[in-house]
């Protein structure tokens, strides 16, 4: 009996001791990159150019860049994603073939991402001839969130009880008016949600906008969606592995990963907190 | 009306009494009906007639819940189901190609087994059929949901709260909030599913008597698994069994000297 | 008939735009074969896949993939060596342990662990990570597959604690309550009756987790150490197949052989991740119904 007791006592301490390492290495990156990165990050930091040869100066162009890079995203992908979902969900006859669609579009979700950037390389860069530019990593992030949108949306869209669709159908809405008035108000929360997530996910890439989008270095703000722009996640890649002075760009670094992972994980929490609060709220 | 009559094919037109016409709302000619490989609903030709309640029981699983539904097409949309035969509004086959479903489902409205109110307020939940049929003006909207709430004897409850919630009402308030949103676009025919299966014996006796008033103006026909219900409310009763339609009479008849041994084995307890 | 009209402009649209975000999808698929297939007009099958140099860029060029699938292949297992542990615990933790309010809280921490770019894991692993590894074994370098595992093993941890969680907290209390009749404690019920039951769904999250490991591009790129040779322990630096992309896509001219070569690399990549999600799926789903 005591050595069962003992088995126990040791068993769950491990798994204990297990979700302590973890929460550890995520406070050790957080702790890690805000002490060092504090120091850098002031309101010049965030406003100005860099100058220098990206020794000195600020970071503005690759906020603004990948600011730009994750709107267009979610610009193409939010519309073409919810509609798709909704054409899934509400209006296909649920065959073999729609089952088929849904299996291809939860499988590409888990395709690589820098497959993603050889796709936009390919297509958007060469095949379309926008080079590369805002518009070409805009549209590659934006299909690598694309099936994280559908999939998000056609959950929230078959959470609406099928009771809601009947009542309005049976009360002389047409389908369409059943689905813009009833069906998506009570949906929208949940395709919010999974936008946000993948706005979150879009800004923290850097392998789908290596070839399609991202500039080192460049002297000027970007002026129209064809020219090539700085990044925040490249950024930080480039400072490290790029360039002439890498004792300099080290802390230059550090601040920028601090915006990045402020930015990113502030975009999450919102996603996060509002995922629970529509839970909560939900009676049916 | 006289347009229809035209369209109709003359021989259907001279098989057709006028008078039986108006006696009745709606009646069906060998209707089938199929989910898959089931046969759901076998070969029922029953006629409804207007302003009157008819009560449709019988065992679960008997058809008469697919039979309720096709009669405003919700079959369409809640299973895949194939439909054979005609049921005809008025002198109408909604079934027909040239049919304006939506049309059709304005025309029979429908209240369903567990109360479905949308969450929004009560207010727009009744308006909610009125603004998809393209009615705009306020006035005329607060009117039209007074008299619905009333016709549903639910306005004294709720009169003083139409902005709150719809989903905070009582079980027996949001199924009369529905009976209400139903009552809104001015049906001809309403359809009951089993409307007080989830509610209470209180809860239910006002659905009862509500129904009684509502036949002074609408056409009702009622599915329920409660036989003294249907004894209760209804003046038709038809009993429904593996799909097909054992007897359809009034309703005395039905529960005091029905012609079938299995109906009355059926209404006396001894199965189901 | 005018609404019926427009009823179908509507689904007409709605279908149009669905076609287009599955044609883009599907597009993935085929500029993948189309710029990878001509590579083998070049070079044989087996030459490729078991090729043992990588050197694009000679003249004449080597495409052997293999120093690069064994990379891969190795920082995935070391990688899968730290985060199953850790994940299948946490995920004990969260669905067994936990009190409710503590349960919110860890879950959120890991999923904010899954929101961090990789690059920033990859920055990480630079300044931190590796000088600390290479100090610690007293190693010529920092950055190599050992430093890379630990990273990609975080980052495939909250798709395992999350996959595996969801299984645990799927298996029915009656499973567990007649345990506890029959006089087990909490453990031993955990291990013995919860465990077992929920490891469909558990080998689900680790097979997702693994492909996380598997795609993964920036922080091996910044972290592997990037030597394209074929590996002799975990202290070596290594090329991955997504490290390697990254790395060359650059530089490549496009339409010639390593560009082809390098999409290749990403076919390998794309049918790795598919097989692994069809597993998973099918895992997933044999837990379900057998749940049922």
């Amino acid at each position: 009996m005591r050595l069962r007791k003992i088995k126990e006592f040791i068993g769950f301490g491990i798994v204990r001791l297990a979700t302590i390492i973890i929460l550890l290495a995520l406070f050790a990156i957080l702790y890690f990159i805000v002490i060092r990165g504090i120091k850098v990050v002031n309101w010049q930091f965030l406003s100005q150019m860099p100058h220098s040869g990206m020794t000195a100066g600020g970071i503005l162009p690759a906020i603004l860049g990948t600011f730009y890079l994750t709107m267009c995203a979610i610009c193409f992908a939010f519309p073409l994603g919810v509609a798709a979902a909704i054409y899934l969900t509400e209006y296909a006859k649920q065959g073999k073939l729609i089952r088929i669609i849904r299996i291809g579009v939860s499988n590409l979700a888990g395709v690589p991402s820098v497959v993603f950037g050889l796709f936009g390389l390919a297509v958007f860069v060469k095949f379309f001839g926008f080079g590369i530019s805002i518009l070409s990593g805009g549209l590659t992030l934006g299909i690598l969130i694309l099936p994280t949108i559908i999939r998000s949306s056609e959950e929230a869209l078959l959470l609406v009880p099928h009771s809601f669709r009947w009542a309005s159908l049976a009360l002389g809405a047409s389908k369409w008016q059943t689905i813009f008035k009833v069906v998506l108000p009570n949906a929208v929360s949940g395709m919010l949600t999974g936008s946000i997530l993948g706005i979150g996910r879009a800004a923290g890439e850097t392998a789908p906008i290596l070839f399609t989008a991202a500039a080192f270095y460049t002297t000027k703000l970007p002026c129209s969606i064809f020219n090539e722009v700085q990044a925040l996640p490249y950024h930080i890649y480039a400072l490290m592995t790029e360039g002439v002075h890498p004792k300099a760009q080290v802390p230059i670094a550090y601040g920028t990963a601090l915006v990045l992972i402020f930015l990113v994980l502030g975009i999450n929490c919102i996603a996060i907190i509002m995922r629970n609060r529509f839970r909560r709220r939900q009676k049916w | 009306m006289v347009k229809m009559a035209i369209n109709m094919d003359y021989a259907e037109r001279r098989n057709r009494d006028l008078t039986f016409l108006k006696r009745f709302k709606m009646s069906t000619t060998n209707l089938n009906i199929w989910y898959g490989a089931v046969h759901a609903v076998k070969n029922i030709n029953l006629s409804i007639e207007k302003n009157k309640v008819i009560a449709i029981i019988g065992p679960s699983g008997c058809g008469k819940s697919t039979f309720l539904r096709s009669l405003n097409r919700m079959n369409d949309v809640i299973l895949k189901s194939r439909i054979e035969g005609k049921i005809l509004l008025d002198e109408k086959n909604i079934y027909d190609t040239d049919v304006d479903v939506v049309e059709i489902r304005r025309k029979i409205g429908m209240v369903f087994q567990k109360s479905n109110p949308f969450p929004k307020s009560i207010f727009e939940n009744v308006a909610y059929g009125l603004r998809v049929n393209g009615i705009k003006d306020k006035n005329y909207l607060e009117q039209k949901i007074e008299r619905s709430l009333k016709d549903a004897a639910l306005w004294k409850e709720v009169e003083d709260r139409l902005d709150s919630l719809a989903l905070d009402l009582s079980g027996g308030q949001q199924q009369r909030l529905c009976i209400a949103r139903a009552l809104a676009v001015e049906p001809e025919v309403v359809l009951f599913d089993e409307p007080c299966s989830a509610l209470d014996p209180t809860a239910t006796a006002k659905i009862e008597e509500l129904i009684q008033e509502l036949k002074k103006k609408y056409t009702i026909v009622i599915v329920t698994h409660n036989m003294q219900q249907a004894a209760r409310i209804s003046d038709f009763t038809a009993f429904f069994m593996l799909g097909e339609l054992i007897e359809f009479d009034k309703t005395d008849k039905i529960f005091t000297a029905p012609s079938k041994k299995t109906t009355e084995d059926y209404i006396t307890g001894r199965f189901g | 008939m005018k609404r019926r009209q427009k009823e179908n402009l509507i689904q007409g649209f709605f279908c149009g735009l669905s076609l287009c975000s599955i044609l883009f999808l599907l597009g993935i698929v085929i500029v993948l074969f189309k710029e990878g297939l001509p590579i083998f007009n070049v070079i044989s099958f087996g030459k490729l896949f078991f090729g043992k140099f990588w050197y694009p860029t000679y003249e004449p060029a080597d495409f052997g993939m293999l120093p690069l699938i064994l990379g891969s292949l190795m920082v995935t297992v070391g990688a899968l060596i730290i985060s199953v542990p850790l994940g299948v615990a946490s995920a004990i933790y969260i669905s067994e342990v936990a009190h409710p309010k503590g349960k919110e809280f860890v879950k959120l921490l890991i999923e904010l662990l899954a929101g961090v770019p990789s690059v920033v894991y990859g920055f990480f692993g630079m300044v931190f990570l590796a000088p600390l590894v290479q100090n610690f074994f007293g190693l010529p370098v920092g950055l190599n597959a050992f430093t890379a595992a630990i990273l990609l093993g975080v980052m495939a941890i909250p798709t395992i604690t999350s996959v595996s969680e969801d299984a645990i907290s799927a298996v029915p209390e009656s499973f567990k309550e007649a345990s506890y009749a029959l006089g087990a404690n909490r453990w031993e019920t955990t291990v013995k009756i919860t465990l077992p039951a929920a490891m469909g769904g558990i080998s689900t999250g680790i097979i997702l987790g693994m492909g996380r490991a598997v795609g993964e591009t920036m922080t091996v790129l910044m972290v592997a150490g990037g030597a394209a040779v074929i590996p002799h322990s975990f202290f070596e630096p290594v090329r991955t197949m997504t490290a390697t992309i990254a790395a060359e896509m650059g530089e490549t001219v496009v339409g010639g052989e390593h560009f082809h070569a390098l999409f290749a690399i990403a076919i390998v990549l794309f049918l790795m991740t598919l097989t692994f999600n069809i597993i998973a799926d099918f895992l997933s789903q044999r837990f379900r119904r057998r749940l049922r």
